[in-house]
């Protein structure tokens, strides 16, 4: 009875997808009654929810201007520098069958990682205690790591996010999420691409990751978050990195790497999550450490301790932002039609890598360390604006200002003294469906 | 002083045309009338939906206006400049004319001496009429779906409108009345609080949801809801002010509807489950958004007013 109701309404639904392409005038349904919204992208569900299936999307397309230490690599090292990429291109299926089952497939391309399938996963959630997550899946990890691309203050995450493991995607994974309206509790075990364990042979590693949030005040859109998460990448004897972007994509996809145990035994890290908002201003800050402890590749303890933080604070006009109490994460603005928004951020980042740790170069041939017994301090000033003209159409501009210590600026790249700072400028059109 | 009287007089006479052009409207006609003409036809509201609306307005001051827009089937709001104000339709900008939306207008039935008889949107012209920037001279675009103006007396018309199942003689306690005894107008001080009426609207998409394919959603469809729920579901120990509480109390109720079959008969509404659009589960994500949200601001409000005293 039950697979007739579900083949009723997967024909219904393909019946309607060729009426719409061949313009037909009437659909109608041998199944069940069916809801159709296409106020963004398209979703198809059965009037009692039992079934249901969506169709939504993202484009995010960026130009950016750069200059020093990111710009390393570029045919002229350090000079201005110019790149436009695809940022993010998402298209993805959801839904829901037989009541309490959840589903997702999503088809992710970018100018880095070319096209692959970064979320395929079922989810039960007829049980009152919480819902569990199998497959691979986005993990809710950090405020600004649980928030939406689409919907970060800035043009990308605090660079702290370069420095953490938790918030990567799962390769597969089993996730169980407890909440309510004010607070959630969420723990989860996954094999991750990150590693593959040498000392398990084949095998893949695996790491567990837990978190809690809760907002002691809510009183409509006024807020205030409070969270916490941790990961243990359990790296079993893998290679662990330190590594950032310092929030500046390129097309060379740069990064300077300023930990290298090549042989971890452990790599564990903790975020402690803040925000709020009242009326239109938002205000955030994130603190976390990360230690990964293991040896380097001639067998000496290498251990690397890293600890930052960053504060941000934003101002919306015409509007305010969402906030999911149950999802501990800010949403999209509640108006998005020619709202603005200006914010300012300032992070910083602390590495303290055991001189064994500090690999041979940062990431370039003569990009290195000054003093292999100092730590490197990264620190960046974004300032930005966002427009939101449509609830699908969002503009960003973003400029950062950013600065490593710890470089060797007497060593050149093809004759160019190394720099240990830059700036950038950075432009997003996104386009949500 | 010869002023005044002149000004009564052609006031009364204004008066008089106004009811006469509405005892001549047909079904299907659009009306421009102020809030304060309009009639209930049910005796009661759910106080926490208004509360729900009134505080989210306070604090996303667009939704306002995306409501007068939907209200008057103009879609959302397009432009909201910050001088815009509901008595001036001209300081902003709907996605629609009035009425292209037609189906998602309130509509009135017109009675005897062409007062108008509203049937749907108690809650929508409740809010509009309690906010701030609205009020009871606020103009409002409403549908006229039937003309009973011809009925010789109130009490015949009456007996029409319970025919057509257009008025809801039940107060907030969920005791039967009689048409007399429902308010002549809108507004809080008017319409008594029926509690279930507002927990019925909070299981909106998370127990239930109003049909929107196939047959038309009855009116009063959520008094059909609320009326059974009372009958199995006791609200004493929840305490409606707080957050928490109140999501149990949801949950409870949507958790009673899917319980029951989609051809059992909700109490005496003589609707079956599926008629009233119930669900097969409970949608616990849309659970905890109207937590987040709706109950939110229902219960911060509620709040703000027992502080106010």
């Amino acid at each position: 009875m039950i697979r007739k109701h579900f083949a009723g309404f997967a024909a219904s639904a393909l019946a309607l997808a060729v009426s719409a392409q061949a313009f037909a005038g009437t659909v109608s349904t041998d199944g069940a009654d069916l809801v159709i919204k296409t106020k963004g992208g398209l979703e198809v569900a059965t009037t009692d929810k039992a079934f249901s299936f969506k169709l939504n999307g993202k484009l995010q397309w960026d130009a950016t201007n750069f200059d020093g230490l990111m710009a390393a690599d570029q045919n002229k090292p350090f000079d201005d520098t110019f790149n436009t990429f695809i940022r993010r291109g998402e298209f993805g299926l959801s839904g829901t069958a037989y009541s309490d089952w959840d589903w997702g497939l999503r088809l992710s391309y970018d100018d880095a990682d070319d096209t692959t399938v970064d979320q395929a996963y079922i989810a039960y959630t007829g049980l009152d205690v919480g819902t569990f997550t199998v497959g691979r899946f986005g993990v809710d990890y950090g405020l600004e790591g649980a928030t939406s691309s689409s919907w970060i203050t800035a043009i990308e995450r605090p660079f702290m996010y370069d420095f953490l493991n938790g918030d990567e995607d799962t390769k597969f994974g089993v996730n169980f999420k407890h909440s309510g309206d004010n607070y959630g509790l969420m723990a989860q075990v996954a094999h991750y691409d990150t590693y593959q364990s040498e000392e398990d042979g084949n095998d893949e590693a695996y790491g567990y990751t837990l978190r809690g949030h809760w907002a002691p005040y809510l009183n409509g859109s006024d807020v205030i978050h409070l969270g916490a998460s941790y990961h243990s990448s359990n790296p079993d004897d893998d290679r662990s990195r330190a590594r950032t972007r310092m929030g500046i994509r390129s097309d060379n996809d740069f990064r300077l790497t300023f930990g290298d145990v090549t042989v971890a035994d452990k790599d564990v890290e903790w975020v402690l999550e803040s925000g709020a908002q009242f009326g239109s201003f938002r205000a955030q800050a994130e603190y976390y450490q990360r230690k990964i402890s293991g040896e380097n590749a001639g067998g000496a303890n290498a251990d690397v301790d890293i600890s930052g933080y960053y504060g941000q604070v934003s101002y919306m006009f015409n509007g305010v932002r969402g906030y999911k109490g149950s999802d501990g994460k800010w949403d999209k603005p509640n108006n998005m039609k020619g709202s603005w928004e200006v914010f300012a951020r300032y992070e910083s980042t602390t590495i303290d890598s055991d001189a064994t740790a500090i690999p041979g170069n940062l990431g370039l041939a003569n990009v290195v360390a000054e003093d292999l017994s100092d730590e490197f301090k990264t620190n960046a000033m974004v300032v930005g604006v966002n427009y939101f003209a449509t609830p699908s159409v969002r503009m960003s501009l973003n400029y950062i200002d950013y600065e490593v210590d710890n470089i060797n600026t007497a060593n050149q790249v093809d004759g160019k003294n190394v720099q240990d700072d830059g700036k950038a400028i950075v432009g997003r059109l996104q386009y949500v469906f | 002083m010869r002023q005044i009287p002149l000004f009564l007089i052609a006031l009364s006479f204004s008066s008089a045309i106004l009811a006469q052009s509405y005892s001549e409207a047909e079904p299907g006609q659009l009306l421009q009338v102020p809030l304060q003409a309009l009639h209930p036809t049910q005796a009661a509201v759910g106080y926490d939906q208004i509360y729900y609306k009134l505080g989210r307005f306070a604090q996303e001051r667009n939704k306002l206006f995306d409501e007068y827009c939907e209200a008057n089937g103009q879609g959302e709001s397009v432009k909201v400049p910050s001088d815009a104000d509901l008595h001036r339709p001209e300081s902003f900008t709907c996605q629609d004319e009035v009425g292209t939306r037609s189906s998602e207008m309130k509509t009135v039935v017109i009675g005897p001496e062409g007062k108008l008889f509203l049937t749907d949107g108690h809650h929508t012209f409740t809010v509009l009429l309690e906010d701030p920037k609205g009020g009871e001279d606020l103009n409002m675009w409403v549908r006229v779906t039937d003309n009973f103006s011809d009925s010789p007396d109130m009490a015949s018309f009456w007996q029409r409108m319970q025919l057509a199942r257009k008025v809801w003689l039940k107060g907030g306690n969920g005791q039967v009345i009689d048409a007399q005894q429902i308010p002549s107008q809108l507004g809080l001080q008017h319409l008594a609080n029926d509690p279930y009426r507002a927990l019925v609207y909070f299981t909106r998409e998370v127990g239930y949801d109003k049909p929107r394919s196939g047959n038309v959603a009855p009116e009063f469809l959520e008094f059909y809801w609320g009326n059974w729920l009372r009958s199995v579901m006791p609200l004493d120990g929840y305490d409606l002010s707080d957050r928490g509480d109140y999501r149990d109390a949801v949950e409870a109720a949507a958790k009673k509807m899917v319980a029951l079959a989609s051809e059992d008969e909700v109490g005496d509404s003589g609707f079956k489950v599926r008629e009233l659009g119930g669900y097969s589960s409970v949608d616990r994500k849309e659970l905890n958004k109207v937590a987040g949200r709706k109950l939110n601001y229902a219960t911060s409000y509620k709040k703000m007013l027992a502080e106010k005293g």
